[in-house]
């Protein structure tokens, strides 16, 4: 029988293995004047599963500051955030962290 | 309007008014739902199908396209139940007007009365300046639409306010 043997891994390859699990991509939340403060920390502890006091310091951060990063995850677990808080009616956005 | 839980349901008692007004916005939710994310209000699209997360994240054409299916999906999964909240307010009867939520569904139905308050927000251009008006004498100022959407967001507001309170240690 024939063998074959594994291609080897390029540098590409690698690249985006690590890439991917890599805790580099920020969950962004922004301020909006409609949402109910509660509702935002009662979100915020639904989908990311913060204890209320941590849920409530980071919806006065978006409060008074106009944004909050509530992650900094790999980019799969940061779009299912994504996701999961847009559905609630969020305003979020992702975006690399920088190094 | 009363709320209180028992056991595993939420209780809402309304006045005939207030029974009125859930059942139009609920109606209109029904309607908004069951529309495709083309079809719906741009203003209102804006807010529930924002693709300016899935821009900035550097997504394909595809992956955003699929990205707003999948969010149109998930207020389409609410239509069954607000449905059979529907079915309940529009029972005819001689008050007081009851709806019967079940715990496990009142999260959802929390959702999509805030869903509404986006929706009346995004389509009668109300943004912070109105959202801040306290007074009766400022709040006459605007036009009557904005009015009438700003006492509607307030009522929807009350409903949220109880349901989080009933809802506290289900998170």
């Amino acid at each position: 029988m024939e063998t074959e043997t594994l291609p080897e891994i390029t540098e590409d390859t690698k690249e985006r293995v690590e890439n991917a699990f890599e805790k580099n991509w920020n969950v962004i939340v922004w301020n909006d004047p409609v949402n109910l403060m509660n509702y935002v920390v009662f979100v915020f502890m639904k989908v990311l599963a913060f204890p209320k006091e941590k849920a409530t310091k980071h919806m006065l951060e978006v409060h008074h500051q106009g944004k909050s990063c509530v992650a900094t995850e790999t980019r799969e677990k940061a779009e299912l955030y994504h996701q999961q808080l847009q559905g609630f009616g969020l305003n979020v956005t992702i975006e690399r962290a920088e190094s | 309007m009363i709320a209180k839980r028992e056991n595993d349901t939420v209780v809402f008692i309304f006045s005939g008014l207030e029974r009125k007004v859930l059942e139009r916005i609920i109606l209109s939710l029904l309607e908004s739902y069951k529309l495709s994310p083309e079809q719906i209000d741009r203003k209102v699209a804006a807010v529930w199908y924002s693709t300016r997360g899935s821009e900035k994240a550097g997504m394909s054409a595809d992956e955003t396209a699929d990205w707003v299916k999948q969010l149109h999906g998930v207020r389409t999964g609410r239509i069954e139940f607000l449905q059979k909240c529907l079915t309940q307010l529009t029972r005819r009867n001689q008050g007081p007007f009851s709806l019967t939520v079940p715990v496990q569904n009142a999260e959802g139905l929390m959702t999509a009365l805030n869903d509404h308050r986006l929706l009346l927000a995004a389509h009668h251009d109300i943004g912070e300046t109105e959202m801040a008006l306290r007074s009766f004498a400022a709040m006459s100022k605007l036009p009557p639409d904005q009015q009438a959407a700003l006492c509607e967001i307030e009522f929807l507001a009350y409903i949220i306010d109880e349901l989080l309170q009933l809802l506290q240690g289900s998170a």
